[in-house]
């Protein structure tokens, strides 16, 4: 009993810190899903692109903060890429988003030359100014927690001026948006390349902190981002923009506790994407069967 | 000021369910002119109004406003001078933002969108100042949001969001059918008193016969896709109610019940 407990216990601060870097995952979804309306799955393939790049560069002598640069950009025209297709080519979102992470797949690829490429004995972006960053759980904690205070409040101004209002406005209707001036397809282009950006910025991250990066290593992650998301949202809330902005931060660090805690008792680590698909499809479920279950109890109340 | 030249407009054509809606539109208004439009469902009062603000394009024909050829000018772009409320009430506001924010970025659509705070003191005033001919008590609400309002709340605000910002047209559809009997009112009469105000080159349309005879300075039957008839001056004045019914045999169910 106070066996897993423990292990939960000593896993906490790295699985916080862990949590931390994965919140922008969760923000990358939240930004298409829920501030643009447009359902975007191009993160499963923008993470391991930003790892990906990022690793392929730094083993090429290429300095990590460049590295990190060039592929936060390539998530960025990645986004992008699906953006134009839905808009240009009138194709589905989610099909869009596919296509680009099935291009993405044989881009990493060809990047790498190989399926992953290590990087343990070469620098990083953030050895270069905190030594020993990736062994040191406190100074993973301290910068990704600033890091996100930052981009929570950063993003809590911008989405009150005028532009944030307008990118507000594309999301919740985009014919009054277009009615108002608004060139609903450049926002949609910019936001979703946005979000990528910063799954990009995630994956290269991770990469850096993990010591390698593998092709695979974008697998699940659309469904945990969404996992997260919902989570942060049932604990803060979405009616405000303050919130829908906490809501992937929140959750983030709720959520890998929590898979934590399941690896502690004993769920098996390879059930664990299933647990979270499952979890995710039980929480968008939940409401419509509860309809269902309300219409048919007041069925035989108005019968009677 | 606002000028469409044989406007046609036919619905998936070459498919089963092709309908044409427009049938070779020609239509003037001159500045400061304020044209009522009515006719029965499906006429193609709405198709018209959505040629006229950009959402579809005409398979032939010409829109000028100003003069100037905006046919092929996106939506987006046309808004900049044009102000609108759709018939549908929900598609005229952002339903997660507040009332004040859909104001503010109707105020703004003229603009490039910046950096600034889209709401202040001086901008709530004016809001405020706005809101209040209505009397649905919307000013005392501005921090709402939207989609907490009714219906014919949001028509309300969709009003004020179309003559902000000072567009050259201004086109209403069926604006105030959603409303309740005496709001509708208040709303139309508002809507009247802004447009004689600012002498604003106005577009409505409307089910009720008794607005459209009261109303505006011209009016114009649209009839299977085509004007039928148009009365302007002393012929529109004389009008009655029963006599438009009558003259044109167009038994529609929505013009009598609002009369
Ligand atoms: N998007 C569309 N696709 C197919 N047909 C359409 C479309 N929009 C309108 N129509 C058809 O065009 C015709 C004119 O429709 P429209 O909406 O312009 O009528 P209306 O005069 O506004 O009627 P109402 O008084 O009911 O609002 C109708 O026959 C309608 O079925
Ligand atoms: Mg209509």
């Amino acid at each position: 009993m106070t066996d897993f407990l423990g292990s939960f216990w000593n896993l906490f601060p790295v699985t916080l810190a862990q949590s931390l870097l994965y919140a922008f995952v969760a923000l990358g979804v939240m930004i298409p899903f829920r501030l643009l309306n447009f359902p975007d799955l191009s993160c499963e393939g923008t993470f391991p692109l930003g790892g990906c790049l990022c690793a392929a560069l730094i083993a090429a002598k290429v300095p990590p903060p460049a590295a990190m640069l060039i592929a936060v950009a390539a998530g960025f025209a990645a986004g992008c890429a699906t953006a134009a297709i839905h808009l240009r080519l009138r194709i589905n979102t989610l099909l869009a988003g596919i296509l680009v992470i099935t291009i993405l797949w044989s881009l990493d690829l060809r990047i790498m030359g190989k399926s992953n490429v290590p990087l343990f004995s070469l620098s990083n972006v953030f050895d270069t100014f905190w030594p020993r960053f990736t062994q040191n759980a406190v100074a993973q904690i301290t910068f990704w927690l600033a890091l996100c205070v930052g981009v929570v409040l950063f993003l809590h101004w911008l989405l009150r001026t005028e532009l944030g209002l307008v990118v507000r406005a594309v999301g919740a209707n985009d014919t009054m948006a277009r009615a108002n001036g608004v060139h609903v397809g450049r926002v949609l282009l910019f936001g979703v390349g946005a979000a990528n950006a910063v799954v990009a910025f995630a994956g290269a991250s991770v990469a850096q902190i993990q010591g390698y990066a593998d092709v695979a290593m974008g697998f699940g992650m659309l469904i945990g981002g969404l996992a997260a998301l919902i989570i942060g949202e049932a604990i803060v809330g979405r009616h405000t923009v303050l919130r829908q902005i906490l809501a992937p931060f929140v959750g983030s660090v709720a959520y890998y506790q929590v898979i934590s805690l399941g690896l502690a008792v004993g769920v098996h680590p390879s059930d664990l994407k299933m647990v979270t698909a499952l979890f995710v499809l039980v929480t968008l479920g939940l409401p419509t069967f509860r309809r269902q279950a309300k219409t048919q109890q007041a069925e035989p109340r108005l019968r009677a | 000021m606002l000028r469409l030249d044989g406007i046609r407009k036919t619905f998936h054509p070459g498919e089963p369910d092709q309908r044409t809606a427009l049938t070779g539109v020609d239509l003037t208004l001159a500045k400061g002119d304020f044209v009522v439009m009515i006719g029965s469902n499906g006429a193609g009062k709405s198709t018209l109004l959505n040629v006229v603000a950009g959402d579809i394009a005409p398979d032939a024909g010409r829109v000028f406003i100003d003069g100037e050829d905006v046919t092929a000018l996106p939506t987006h772009e046309r808004s900049r001078f044009i102000g609108r409320v759709f018939q549908d009430t929900s598609a005229c506001t952002a339903p997660g933002l507040t009332i004040e924010e859909n104001l503010a970025l109707a105020a703004g659509r003229a603009k490039r969108p910046g950096l600034r705070s889209p709401l202040d003191r001086d901008s709530r005033a004016r809001y405020r100042a706005a809101l209040a001919p209505l009397g649905l008590g919307l000013e005392d609400r501005l921090q709402t949001r939207v989609d907490l309002l009714s219906g014919g709340q949001r028509q309300a605000v969709s009003l004020v969001m179309a003559l902000s910002g000072e567009p050259k047209l201004l086109v209403l559809d069926e604006h105030c059918a959603a409303l309740d009997p005496r709001t509708a009112e208040t709303v139309m009469r508002a809507t009247v008193g802004a447009i004689e105000r600012t002498g604003i080159t106005t577009l409505m349309i409307t089910h009720n016969m008794h607005h459209a005879i009261a109303f505006g300075y011209r009016l114009v039957m649209l009839h299977e896709g085509r004007v039928l008839f148009e009365a302007s001056g002393e012929g529109k004045s004389l009008l009655s109610v029963e006599e438009l019914v009558k003259r044109f045999g167009i038994v529609d169910d929505a013009l009598l019940l609002a009369s």
